[in-house]
């Protein structure tokens, strides 16, 4: 096993260890668990055996499995971007609003004394 | 006979336990109410405020318990005047930039020339930082071309509206581009407005919008020529 497989089976088995211990910790639902499992032995798979990949990347005319891995990360974090974006436009909406609100609502107890 | 206006002077302030006392002090004596808003200051801000607010009856103060932008306190700040049935809003910085007196001849300005709203205009000279002019100069010429607002100053935060039009100027930007984004509705919305020219001061050169935040509120206002 040359040294880029071995790191990235401890990373992947890392990942599968804080994912397992979210869960625990109830961070995660039991889908967002199986999600991740699924994603974290995806990877430690083609990393120990990326041999099994070679029919979709013949199939996709790439030249290495690596190419496929590289592609798939950056739909994967183009997407995961955007949802990243999405979700903090949106708290800093709903924070906005609740600083705002709790302004007022000191400020009428003030005003009403 | 018409009823006399009841003139609303709304404060943003974060870190300015410098300036606070003598300007609150200054601007109880030109109003029928102030409305300071501390946006999660640090510092004896709080302290002052609430010094104020239980010593005078036209001193009303509210906090944001974290640090919004100057857009999100002048938002409250306005929101609270016109909830208190001010007629004529009026903005002013809490570091000190706009001396109070202004506040009369801006006023008289502004009824004499029967205007929506007021921006007041920095005269310039060698007080104000060159990368500040060169921003301002950036701002004031997209202004003046994509969305035909005619002023030589629009970051001032020197203004005075009537409230009936708070609405129509809303802003949603939490930071400095808040104020940016209240004038170009107000030319979208066809207010009428005029400029009233005062010094340039500046306490504080660490304080107010850097060059980042100047870059991304003319991307912003591209953005806007588009959407608002």
């Amino acid at each position: 096993m040359i040294a880029i497989q071995l790191f990235g089976l401890v990373i992947g088995l890392s990942a599968v260890y804080f994912s397992h211990l979210y869960y625990k910790k109830a961070e995660f639902n039991k889908a967002e668990f199986i999600f991740w499992l699924a994603v974290w032995i995806g990877f430690i798979i083609v990393s120990v055996f990326p041999q099994i990949t070679a029919p979709l990347t013949t199939y996709l005319h790439l030249s290495r499995p690596m190419d496929l891995v590289m592609i798939l990360s950056f739909i994967f974090l183009f997407s995961l971007s955007f949802r990243n974006y999405i979700s903090t436009k949106k708290q800093g909406r709903w924070i906005e609003k609740i600083v705002r609100e709790l302004s007022m609502k000191g400020a009428k107890k003030k005003f009403d004394i | 006979m018409t009823e006399r206006q009841k003139i609303a002077v709304v404060i943003p302030v974060f870190n300015e336990e410098k300036h606070l006392d003598g300007l609150i002090e200054k601007i109880c004596d030109r109003t029928d109410l102030a409305i300071v808003v501390d946006d999660g200051s640090w510092d004896a801000t709080p302290t002052i405020i609430n010094k104020w607010v239980a010593a005078s009856k036209k001193v009303y103060g509210l906090r944001h318990c974290l640090n919004l932008g100057k857009g999100a306190a002048l938002k409250t700040g306005c929101e609270a005047a016109a909830d208190l049935g001010a007629d004529v809003i009026i903005t002013i910085d809490g570091d000190g930039q706009h001396p109070p007196h202004l506040i009369e001849p801006l006023l008289s300005y502004f009824n004499k020339k029967k205007l929506d709203i007021v921006f007041s205009c920095r005269q310039g000279g060698d007080k104000m930082p060159l990368i500040r002019k060169l921003g301002n100069k950036a701002f004031n010429l997209v202004s003046h071309y994509m969305f035909n607002l005619k002023v030589k100053d629009i970051g001032c935060g020197l203004r005075a509206f009537k409230a009936e039009h708070l609405n129509s100027i809303m802003w949603n930007q939490r930071g400095y581009s808040g104020e940016i984004q209240m004038a170009l509705k107000a030319a979208k919305n066809k207010l009428n407005y005029g400029e009233f020219l005062i010094p340039t001061i500046y306490n504080d050169n660490f304080k107010g919008v850097h060059m980042l935040h100047g870059l991304k509120t003319l991307c912003q206002m591209l953005i806007w020529r588009l959407t608002l």
